[in-house]
Order: C-alpha cells, then structure tokens, then sequence
C-alpha cells in the first residue's frame, strides 16, 4: 500500500473520531456548572433584562442540542467563533499563542529526547555499574521533582540570586530588541523553562531506552554484529539502538498531546505567553467557544502526532508496512 | 492632603472646585503618592504588572479590573478623579448640574483628537455612552439608570438629562470601566460593538496610545503626542506585562525588570516581604471601591431564617484573629456593609457583633440548639471561590472558632465558575463569602446585594434572599436623595437595619496594598484605581 493511501486511510478514520470528540467535549463543558454570563456581569450583578439579552446573544438561551447543532455547523464552515470574554476571534487567539508554546516544546522535546536517549544508551551498556547508578538517580530525581517548584528554584537560583538569566516573559521590554538580537534575546529567555521542562521529560525517554536497550543487548543479531567485529559504536547505534527505540518512539508519540496539558504549569512558573495558560483562563471564565476551539485544536495535534508516530516506526522498522 | 499633592492638583482644582458636589474629603494616606514634580524625567518607560491578560480593551462593555486600569490610559472619561476623591476635568473642562439635580451639562476641552487624528467632538459622547455603553455593560447600565437622554447640543457640550436626581452620576462618569467614552467613527458601523476590531487595537484620547498586544506577554502604550494636558504625559513608553505566577512578581520588581505592582497583582504575602526591601515602595491604596469581605447566610435556608442564629454566629467569629492571621492585618474589622474606607458614607452606627463565644452559645440555647450528645449543635457548610486570596486560612479559622461553640462547619472551596452557579443561580449553599465593593457610592455598590428585586437568579445580587421592605425604602430613598448631609443619615439608617438582622457577616474591610520602584513619581492615588498615568515620570 502506498504511503499517499495510508495517509488518506488515517485521516478517514481520525474524522469521526474528532467529530465524536467535539460533540462529547461540548456537552461535557455545557454540564459543568457555571457559565460566562455570571462572569461577565460580575459581582455588582445586573439587570435580568440585560441578562437575558446577553444570553440570548451567546446562543445560551437555546436547549443544548440546538446549540451543539449550531457549532457544528458553524465549524465547518471553518469558524470557531468569537470568545465570550475577549470578544476576539478564536483562530486569532489560539493562532496568536501557538509559536510560543511550539519553540518552548519542540526545544524542550528535541533536547530531552537527545539526551535521554544518549543517558539511556549509556546506562544499558553496563546495567549495575556506578554510571548506571548515578544517571538512574538522576533521572528518577528529576522524574520526581514537580515542574513548578523545580521552575520556581531554577529562578530563585540562577535568575534571582546569580542573575544569570531573566526569570519572567519571553523577551525583554525595556530594550526592544530586533532582528537578531530579538532572537538572542527569546533564546536567552528560554534557558529556564526549556531547562525545567527537559529536566522533567527526558527522566522517562532515558528510562525507557535503557530498559529496550538491554533487552535489545541480549539479543542473537547483536552477538553476531559484535562477533563480526564491529566497533562498540556501530552495534550499538546502528544496530542496537534502531531496535531498541520504537517503544520510545511509542511513548513520544503518545505524550504529544500533553505537549498543551503539560505547558500550563511551566508557562505560568515563567510567564510564558502560549496555549497553556489560554486554556487554563477559558476555563475559568467558562470561555465555551474559546474552550471548544482550544479541544479541537487538541485533538487535531494528537491526531497528528498519532500519524507521524505510525510514519517514524515505518522509518526505524522495515518489518512495518502501512496496512 | 499634603503640599505637593496639593500642588500637583492645584491648577485643576482651581478650574474645578466651584462644581464640585458633595465633597467630604476622603483621609488619604498620599504622602507616597506626592513628590515633587519640577524633579520628573521627560521620557523613560514604565513596567506594570498584570496578573494575566486582560479580557479586551474596551471598558465600555467590560467591567475587568485590569481592563480598566489598561484602558483609562487609552480612553478618556468625561471627569476624573482627584486623590481626594474630588471630580476633576478630563475630557470635559467644565460642567453644570441643575438646581434640582435632573440636568447635567459637560463642556469639553477644545481641539481633542483621537489618536487617528479624528476630531473628539459631543457627538462621540452621547452617542457611545447610550448606544454602547448602556447596553452592554452591566455597571453602566446601572450607572445610567436614571438618564432619559443623553444629547450633544453642539461639538464641545452634552447634555444628560435625568429622570430623578442621582447624585453618584458625576463621580461614577469617572470610572472607566463604566463610563469610557468611545470613537464614534469607528463604533457606529452597525456590527456588534463587541466584535469590533477596536477592541483589540483601541484609539482613544487618553495621554497613551495603543501599540501591541501580545497575548499573554505584554500590552506596549506609546505617548500621545497630542495629549490635550500639554507637556504630559511624562513617560514615552507604558508596558503591562503579564506575570501569572504571584510569587515571581514580586522578584521582578526587585531586578528592575518590572516597576510597578498594582493592587490588583499584588498577594498579601508578597506585600509583607516587599515591604522591608531597599529602593522599593510598597505602600496602601486607597479606593473608593473599598472593599469588603463578607459572609452571606442563605436566609431561605433553616436555621438561617432565624435572625438570632445568625447573630450568635456572628458572635462567634473572632474577626480580630481573621484579620492578622488570613489578611497579614491588611484591613480594619468591619463594623457594617458600608466599609469604613467609604469615608463619605461611612458612619460607625449599628450593632457591632464582638467576639464572645459565651454569648453565642447561650443564644444558640435559647434559639433551640442545644448541643447533642456528641458536643454538636448543626452542621453547616461554607462555600468560597477558592481563587478569593484570603478565603482558605479564613474558612480554616472559623471552623476552628464555630468548634468551641458546637457548631460544625464543612468547608467548601469551589472553582470560579461553579461557585457562582451555586451561590447566584441555584442558591445552593447555607453560608459563602468573598469581597465585594461597597462603593464608589452605597447607591451603587452597597444596595445591590441587600434589595429584594435584586434577589433573581438572572443576574441579581442578594444570594443570601433577605428581603425587607422598610430597608428597601431607605435604600431607594437615599439613591434619589440630593443632600448629601441627608444621603449620609439615611444610609445609617440602612446600616442599623441590616446590622439589627445581621443577614450577612461583615468580617473586614479591605486594604488594596501595592509596590513600586522608589525612583517612580506621581502614581494616581485617586480612588478610582483606574486613572491615567499622565503625571507617572522617573526622578530626575
């Protein structure tokens, strides 16, 4: 079967999945008490007539299949609304966050996986040795730390008290920075989160490398590709380690969805300006559009990081055709 | 009001005192606020800290504290606030009210422009303030309750007429989460206000004019050019850069990568420790908000309906204890709904509830609630919105204190949204509590949650369903009333009422503590909280 078939089978099946996850998030956030009128209005309250014209506004006068029906039929026209709170289109919003949190996890993932890999690698080669030991206290060290009292140390230490690096936002104001020194500025202000955030995700990729790789050790084809006499590298990287990933591959691709989830945490310890906290704030305020845009715009990434997980195993394994 | 405070406003005063209205000055700890002026640098760049971004930028249909304090930088009001709480000029230079208190006429500055280089003519005021303002935005609604019209008579005057006297009209004009006067030109395009791309790249005839707003980063002011306070605003630049994590903000204003922490950003913790910081302010605002935390008992539900219950529990609660231990001391013991930072209004009248546990438990004897056998009288519940600051240490300390008198109190904190549905739409909850403004004048904040139209599920205020018709007359009342001597004696009435029945639990008045970089001068200490930092500079 072809790559272009496979591809277009996927996506067949990944619609109804994602139309079954928008009519079950839409009545899950329609059930939970509260709603964005109250909030609007706030403490001083309002006049019922006004009210009732805010309500009738949002659509929120309607019984809920109707207003389900409604923002089906409205997202597929391709509009996912305006936010009841901002009043801003919701594509702008979530379009206007996503670069953040994109630089922040895809650093902070390639530097974990790169790491962890490597610490993995290195601790299968001799399982017990005091190397070993000390990168598996290391990583469950790391593993157990919270995200937001590491976030809070690291800028306690190294931003507070060393001044070494700033401690808040993506770039810094006062100066203004363009062009090239915007972009070392930004890459300055990354050092701490980036460093929380890889700290926390590559204690489970360097355990799970070590743990294939010393299955993938014992195996016959390793004996025989050291038996041909090559170098410790060779049989370990292009051979060993090829095999000994697609566990972690599995993981990775099943952990992409807490890319958005995990990065509520660290963009708030470091007042970093992406999705994570737009997320957390439309709850609170009981943002329906701007909660129901941020969940498709969820779903759509697993769906995604789901294929390029298929995609990666098809590159690290011949045996796996796309059938 | 010390010398150079009184300097710094004294030009304006002079314009403006013979219009003012009932103005008992408010005691103003200004004497941080004031520094000498003639010592102030023309440019430099101020960074604010906002907790999270803000909701839009448009006050005429949101009442978001942040949003407010962002965009009276951008928009005008038609007066503004002294830090006395005096009503001074802004966008109008002067104004007229009628003898019987139903006309009120505004003459504005001449030669305003919006940023866009659009005249700022009568015409933009009516026409927002009515067609806007009025309905959309909850608070101005109630504001502008009692205008019939509002008319532009020529380019520079608008007249409001009324259809009964309301005295809080000309203060509360000052309040640009109710009262911002917005563009015409680019509001009257018959498309829903609230969709207009104006409200995320605003142009207004404030001292700053918008730049950028990256969400969840920062919201960049440029300075108008065109200000029509000539030779202001001080700073070039204005940031709000937002910063959700509390305890961050506080090490940001010591760097020097922020300046200046507003009320609204600041934690009552953080406040204590940067209080004893070299080369940082950190100082009480006082705001004709004024605050109030208070505990409603659901009087619908048994055995709340019965007064003498309410009153020995509010025995009970030691407030003092509240005070230092939830509040850091920031506050005084409340002694009734109105705060006594509402100085105007205030008047010590009443029954004052002190702590004593004795009495509280003989009450609840008396009352029918002896303790059973094992040393409980009731169980109650308490609900809060756990996102209320102070709320958990106080939930923890009266359950502790309501132990000794027999009653049990199960605690609980709720997520904003729910807690509103539960304490507003659905009224399920025997007692809840939070803050609650009790200004800027009782007609606006203190009324609405005691009346009994306002006990309504759609948008009504008054959760705990006590409702009096002899209270509600006074209320009404003293809104309508046009002597403020009279106004003050009637809402001590209302004060002896409800304290008499006790239908909620005032615990205590609220301090608004902010910080700022000592080498920062002139930042609005008027009551708004909200007013323009055209007089904001860095010392020399």
């Amino acid at each position: 079967m072809s790559l272009g078939l496979f591809l277009l089978k996927r996506i067949a099946y990944a619609t109804p999945l994602l139309v079954g996850a928008i009519v079950l998030i839409f009545v899950l956030v329609r059930l939970a008490p509260g709603n964005p009128v109250d909030y609007i209005i706030g403490e001083m309250g309002a006049d019922p007539v006004v009210v009732a014209r805010l309500m009738a506004d949002m659509g929120l006068d309607q019984p809920v299949y109707v207003q389900l029906y409604r923002y089906v039929l409205q997202v597929l026209t391709g509009d996912l609304g305006h936010s009841f709170v901002s009043n801003a289109p919701v594509i702008d919003l979530i379009l206007d966050r996503l670069p953040a949190t994109l630089l922040l996890m895809v650093s902070q993932l390639v530097l974990s996986i790169l790491i962890g890999v490597w610490l993995g690698v290195l601790s299968a080669r001799k399982p017990g040795s005091s190397l070993d030991n000390a990168i598996t206290i290391f990583s469950l060290a790391t593993f157990a730390i919270p995200v937001f009292w590491l976030g809070q140390m690291l800028i306690l230490t190294a931003g507070y008290y060393l001044h070494w690096f700033p401690i808040q936002g993506m770039v810094n104001f006062r100066a203004g920075y363009t062009g090239w020194e915007h972009v070392v500025d930004v890459a300055y202000h990354m050092v701490l989160p980036v460093t929380a955030m890889t700290l926390l995700n590559l204690a489970l990729i360097q355990r799970l490398t070590r743990a294939s790789m010393i299955e993938v050790l014992g195996q016959d084809y390793v004996k025989v590709a050291r038996a041909k006499g090559l170098t410790e590298g060779a049989v370990l990287v292009r051979h060993a380690l090829r095999n000994g990933l697609l566990p972690v591959v599995t993981v990775i691709g099943l952990e992409f969805r807490s890319l958005i989830a995990g990065a509520v945490l660290t963009e708030t310890v470091f007042a970093w300006p992406g999705l994570g906290r737009l997320t957390f704030d439309a709850i609170g305020t009981r943002d329906y559009p701007l909660l129901m845009g941020m969940f498709i715009f969820m779903c759509a990434l697993v769906i995604i990081g789901n294929l390029i997980t298929d995609l990666l195993y098809a590159l690290l394994d011949p045996r796996i055709r796309y059938s | 009001m010390s010398y150079i405070e009184k300097r710094r406003w004294g030009w304006l005063a002079r314009l403006a005192t013979s219009f003012v209205l009932a103005t008992a000055p408010l005691a103003v700890g200004s004497s941080v606020w004031a520094q000498d002026d003639a010592a102030v640098q023309d440019g430099g760049t101020l960074v604010v800290v906002l907790p999270g971004d803000p909701q839009g930028l448009n006050s005429a249909l949101s009442t978001d504290t942040a949003s407010s304090n962002i965009v009276g930088q951008i928009y005008g009001t038609l007066v503004r606030l002294d830090a006395d709480g005096a009503v001074q000029p802004y966008m109008a230079e002067t104004w007229d009210v009628s003898e019987d208190g139903l006309t009120y006429t505004f003459t504005l500055f001449e030669g305003v422009t919006w940023h866009d280089g659009e005249p700022f003519t009568a015409d933009d005021v009516a026409w927002g303030l009515w067609n806007v303002n009025r309905e959309y935005n909850g608070a101005s609604a109630g504001l502008l309750a009692a205008v019939e019209s509002i008319e532009a008579t020529d380019d520079l005057t608008v007249v409001f007429n009324l259809a009964y006297p309301y005295p809080p009209l000309l203060a509360g004009l000052a309040y640009p989460n109710s009262a911002t006067i917005l563009p015409r030109h680019l509001f009257d395009n018959g498309s829903d206000p609230r969709q207009n791309p104006a409200n995320q790249h605003p142009i207004g005839t404030g001292p700053f004019m918008f730049k950028e707003w990256r969400a969840g980063s920062h919201i960049e002011l440029v300075s108008n050019p065109d200000y029509h306070f000539d030779g202001r605003p001080y700073l070039d630049r204005l940031i709000f850069q937002v910063i959700p994590n509390e305890a961050a903000r506080g090490l940001a204003l010591e760097r020097g990568d922020a300046d200046f922490i507003p009320y609204y950003s600041m934690s009552l913790s953080e406040y204590e420790r940067l209080s004893g910081i070299e080369g940082i302010a950190a100082t009480i605002h006082l705001r004709t908000i004024a605050g109030e935390y208070m505990a409603f008992f659901n009087t619908r539900n048994e055995p709340f309906n019965i007064p003498e219950v309410r009153q020995a529990l509010y025995h009970g609660v030691n407030r003092d204890e509240l005070l230092e231990k939830a509040a850091f001391g920031l506050g005084t013991v409340a002694t009734g709904p109105i705060s006594s930072a509402q100085s105007q209004f205030y008047t010590p009248a009443g029954t004052f509830y002190d702590y004593d546990p004795d009495l509280a438990e003989q009450m609840l004897d008396e009352a029918g609630f002896p303790r059973g056998a094992d040393g409980t009288r009731f169980s109650v519940r308490l609900s809060y919105d756990q996102k209320e600051g102070p709320m958990t240490n106080t939930a923890a300390l009266i359950r502790a204190q309501w132990a000794r008198i027999g009653v049990n109190l199960v605690v609980s904190p709720m997520e904003s949204g729910a807690w509103r549905e539960a304490v507003y739409r659905r009224w399920d909850f025997d007692i809840q509590m939070g803050t609650w403004a009790t200004g800027p004048d009782p007609a606006i904040g203190v009324q609405g949650i005691y009346t009994c139209e306002t006990i309504d599920p759609n948008g009504g205020r008054n959760a705990s369903g006590y409702c009096n018709e002899e209270l509600d007359a006074v209320f009404f009342e003293a809104a309508q009333e046009v002597d403020h001597e009279r106004r003050v004696e009637l809402y001590a009435d209302a004060v002896e009422i409800l304290t008499a029945d006790a239908p909620h639990m005032w615990l205590w008045d609220r301090q608004y503590p902010v910080a700022f970089d000592e080498d920062l001068v002139g930042l609005p200490g008027d009551p708004s909280a909200y007013g323009p930092f055209d007089y904001v500079g860095w010392k020399q």
